[in-house]
């Protein structure tokens, strides 16, 4: 097999002997260990994995081994990071790349590692403005007439301001508006608590 | 926004902040003296009137007509962010959407939310979500001499050096109570005026409890760690990329564990060297045997 990167549809920044590889369509961020690197470098759709594991021995001193150059692909396509599908041919398993490579030692440092995040979007890198969600329900005056020191009460429903607040989300509200019959006959709002 | 336009405006200003172009009306003038002290830092009168984000407040109170209050009313562009009988809330949806919009628009800087101190001639950046402690940790090292740079914002440029944005500090009380904010110089500290080179990265979390046992993240790590907390991630990801790329390298140290108490954990912090070559192979970080105290007549 000669597997390929989709190197041409992410964006790419190397940093020292690691890689870390951003891509638009998922959003994603992945961060490759040098292992994992080489075999993404190296990973042109025309070199074959037998020929991707002896680089591997050449620059990282690791076993020639295409058992860990099929680990690194496995977990490059788990990471959506290759074209096309990888299939481990029959005869080459992992649990006898690992075996080889404890042989030969270092096993942690040498296994190939792609650590994965979801970039955020720009509401979720700041802070929110705790307790300012108000609920946007309007209020509505008593259309009947009113005897002093009557009280209405007059629940309104409406949605959470999103504004600055990434919490408040637009969920749906209520805020329940008190009306009090003031002495000329006319209702007076109370002072009312909007907040989500 | 048309209609929004045609209501009376009465007075309004254009500022620039590190690029970004932000402008402010209201109905009544008077109000706009009170948000003076709330602009971002690094504001200038903008030359130009073309803004990419304008604030509209449409001041409410009562209307003239007893038993009448109105609504304050401020709008972000076409979107209303806030409806309020407390012009007070109104502001502080203003002030905090404020530093988000510089963030967004901000053309040569790339804001990370995190904090950040000085320290060693060296820019200790701390990433972390809200309620992660981040303003804590950030006052407990400028009590113990650091330098403060900002307990929201580190402001990378494309050298990959780190620009204050020196915000009062906003110590949250609870998760519904109002943020209270205090200058930094009522915690005996001072603000950074000149861009610092990254030093350090410091990826923590307030645990109660937990003791600082960090493990040693790589240059990568370092990076994808602060691209999590960039606000223009998805928006310009090769601006972040290559910016945070050139900003780790040149032997970075970075860190990442929990922590408990603020004060503890600073001065850890503070007693690490601020450029290292940190070894993968290596799962805690080493401490050195002399704890340095705060500065001399320092008072702190």
């Amino acid at each position: 097999m000669r597997p390929e990167a989709r190197s041409d549809e992410v964006l790419v920044q190397e940093v020292g002997d690691e890689v870390v590889v951003y891509d638009p369509e998922s959003d994603r961020a992945h961060r490759l260990n040098p292992t994992a690197a080489l075999v993404w470098r190296h990973a042109d759709g025309r070199t074959p994995v037998t020929e991707i594991a002896a680089l591997l021995h050449r620059r990282l001193r690791v076993p020639a081994d295409a058992g860990l150059v099929w680990l690194a692909l496995e977990r490059l396509q788990e990471a959506g990071l290759l074209r096309g599908p990888v299939e481990r041919p029959a005869g080459i398993s992992r649990r006898q790349a690992l075996r080889r490579l404890a042989v030969a030692g270092g096993v942690a440092a040498l296994l190939p590692v792609v650590t994965s995040i979801t970039a955020p979007t720009p509401a979720m890198a700041q802070t929110p403005v705790p307790g300012r969600c108000t609920c946007n329900a309007m209020a509505v005056t008593p259309a009947e007439p009113c005897n002093p020191g009557d009280v209405a009460m007059s629940p309104q429903r409406g949605f959470c301001v999103p504004g600055s607040n990434p919490a408040c989300g637009n969920r749906p509200c209520t805020v329940t508006f008190t009306f009090n019959c003031q002495s000329d006959g006319t209702w007076r709002l109370a002072p009312v608590n909007n907040a989500c | 926004m048309a209609e929004i336009d045609r209501l009376g405006w009465a007075a309004g200003f254009a500022l620039v902040s590190h690029g970004a172009r932000i402008g402010v009306r209201a109905t009544e003038a008077s109000v706009l003296e009170r948000l003076a002290p709330r602009l971002p830092p690094g504001s200038a009168p903008a030359p130009s009137p073309v803004v990419d984000t304008l604030y509209s407040l449409v001041l409410g109170g009562d209307g003239g007509r007893r038993g009448v209050r109105r609504y304050h009313l401020l709008y972000v562009d076409a979107a209303r962010a806030a409806r309020t009988l407390e012009l007070e809330d109104a502001l502080a949806v203003l002030e905090a959407d404020l530093d988000f919009r510089v963030a967004l628009h901000a053309r040569d800087r790339l804001f990370v939310h995190a904090g950040v101190v000085g320290w060693q001639g060296r820019a200790v950046v701390l990433p972390g979500s809200s309620g992660s402690g981040k303003t804590s940790l950030v006052a407990a090292m400028v009590r113990a001499g650091a330098t403060y740079y900002s307990d929201e914002y580190a402001v990378f440029d494309d050298r990959g050096r780190v620009h204050p944005y020196p915000r009062p500090l906003s110590f949250r009380k609870g998760a519904a109570a109002p943020q209270e904010s205090r200058p930094v110089e009522s915690l005996g500290g001072e603000a950074g005026s000149e861009p610092l080179p990254l030093g350090l990265v410091a990826v923590t979390e307030y645990r109660p409890g937990a003791r600082w046992r960090p493990r040693v993240l790589s240059p990568a790590q370092a990076l994808l760690a602060l691209l999590g907390h960039t606000v223009v991630a998805r928006a310009r990801p090769a601006f972040a990329l290559s910016t945070l790329g050139r900003a780790v390298t040149g032997g970075v140290a970075a860190l990442e564990g929990a922590r408990g108490e603020a004060r503890e954990a600073a001065l850890r912090l503070l007693d690490l060297p601020t450029r290292t070559h940190p070894n993968p192979r290596r799962n805690h970080a080493t401490r050195s045997e002399k704890r340095r105290g705060p500065r001399p007549g320092s008072g702190r």
